[in-house]
Parts: C-alpha cells; sequence; structure tokens
C-alpha cells in the first residue's frame, strides 16, 4: 500500500503548480484551467485521506467538488465569451474597464 | 507493484501539469490537461475509488474539457503575447510558488505524524468505495446537499445562457 504521505505531497505539488499557473499566466482561459487543477489536487487529497481513514464522507465531498467545479467552468467560460466579444481579447491585463 | 502504478501515474500527473503552463497555445495547455485529468483518475482507481475515477474521466476529461476545447475553438485565440507583464511578476511568482510548496508540505508531515495511528490495515477495505455504499450516504446523510447541488447546476445553467445572450 503506497504511504499516505506520497499522495499528500503530489497533491502539495499538483496545487502549487495551479497556483503559479494562475500567477504567471494573464490568458483568461488558462487561469482556468489552472483553477481547474487546483480543485482536482484537493480532490486527490480528499480522497486518498478518506481512504486512509476508512470514511466514505471524503469521497462525497470530491462528489459535490465535481458539480462545483462544473458550474464554475460554464459560468466562468460563459464570461469570457461575453468579454471577448466585447473588447476582442482574452488578456485578463487589458480587461481594466472596473479598475479606474 | 502499487507503489510502481503510483510513481508513473504521479510522474504523468506532474510532467503534463508544468507543460499545461509552460505552453504557449491553449489548446495544447487543453490537451495535457486532459491528460492530467486521466492520471489522477488513474490515481482514484489505487485508492479504491471506481466510482469517483469513472466519474472524473466523464465529467472532468470528458464533458469540461470539450467545453473549454469548443470555447477555444469559437474563440480563435491567438497565444500569449508576453508583452505588458507587471514588473518582477515571474520572481515573485516563483518565490510565492516555493514559499506555498514549503507550507504545504510541511503541514502535510505534520498531518502524517498525529494521524499515523488511524490508517487501517486493506483487508478491511473491501466494501470501500463502492457504488452502493456511496449512493447509500448520498441519499441518506446528505440529501439535503445533494438536492442543493442540484440547484446550483440549475442556476449555473442559466446564468450561462444570461451572458451567452447577445446584447439587445
Amino acid at each position: 500500500m503506497v504511504p499516505l504521505s506520497y499522495y499528500l505531497y503530489l497533491t502539495a505539488i499538483l496545487f502549487a503548480i495551479g497556483v503559479f499557473g494562475v500567477l504567471i499566466k494573464r490568458n483568461a482561459i488558462i487561469m482556468i484551467m489552472c483553477i481547474e487543477l487546483m480543485l482536482n489536487a484537493v480532490n486527490l487529497a480528499f480522497v486518498a485521506i478518506s481512504r486512509y481513514l476508512n470514511l466514505m464522507d471524503g469521497q462525497i465531498f470530491v462528489f459535490f467538488i465535481m458539480t462545483v467545479a462544473a458550474a464554475e467552468v460554464a459560468v466562468g467560460l460563459a464570461i469570457v465569451v461575453a468579454l471577448f466579444r466585447l473588447k476582442e481579447t482574452e488578456d485578463v491585463d487589458e480587461i481594466n474597464l472596473m479598475k479606474w | 507493484m502499487e507503489l510502481i502504478f503510483f510513481f508513473i501515474l504521479a510522474v504523468v500527473a506532474i510532467l503534463s501539469a508544468l507543460l499545461v503552463i509552460f505552453q504557449n497555445k491553449p489548446i495544447y495547455s487543453a490537451l495535457y490537461l486532459v491528460l492530467c485529468f486521466l492520471s489522477i483518475a488513474g490515481l482514484y482507481f489505487l485508492l479504491h475509488s471506481e466510482f469517483l475515477a469513472i466519474m472524473q474521466i466523464i465529467i472532468y476529461a470528458g464533458a469540461i474539457m470539450v467545453f473549454i476545447l469548443f470555447v477555444i475553438m469559437l474563440l480563435d485565440l491567438k497565444g500569449e503575447k508576453g508583452t505588458k507583464r507587471l514588473r518582477f511578476q515571474r520572481l515573485f511568482s516563483i518565490l510565492f510558488t516555493l514559499l506555498l510548496l514549503f507550507f504545504l508540505i510541511g503541514a502535510s508531515a505534520h498531518m502524517i505524524s498525529e494521524s499515523k495511528k488511524t490508517l487501517l490495515n486493506s483487508e478491511m477495505l473491501s466494501s470501500f468505495g463502492g457504488v452502493k455504499l456511496f449512493g447509500k450516504l448520498l441519499f441518506s446523510d446528505y440529501l439535503l446537499s445533494f438536492e442543493v447541488a442540484s440547484v446550483l447546476l440549475l442556476v449555473a445553467m442559466i446564468g450561462a445562457v444570461v451572458f451567452g445572450k447577445k446584447r439587445p
């Protein structure tokens, strides 16, 4: 059986990669993809810990996180499409309508 | 044996996650993200969570990524230009990420040393992760959350339609 610590280290690395992508990328769609990556890292931590504690509740949480992620992607991509229609760009640095 | 599979899947997941970031065109990022999701589904199989593994493949690698690929196809993106960055953005991103990684790994090491005695051996886990137990739990203890999730999906659908409509 693989030790729990390996799963948690993998989770930490995947989450950090997602955060790095959000920080360094300026493309809105790639930023949404990096958010999905972070959600998946958290899901993996939930599943690993629920497996090692022999509790199914963590898996239910993962199920609901998947639901929320689907809703989030639907609304987020609709916002990106609407912004692209308005400004002809997907670069988040150029979307500064409400900044000043 | 299990350890070998774990290392293969973990290396594929980390490499494809890195490639998501270091690709210039969004379409390649999306395809590498599909690979990353598939290897995470393989890790769910290793953890005896078959139902969630199949859900991962259907929802994440199937529905969500097809949706993202559709939007990339519709929008005619031109890839990152890399001009107009904030000053020192790359440096601060690397520093912040390393700090976060340090804290996360430290926290997980701390948690493991505290919960060592609750780990169980694998013979007791025969019914774990099956659809039957999952459904029983979902429709008894978590019934209210299940209904609220359906309302959330309805609201997200309406919101996407409203955003996608042409302005009058």
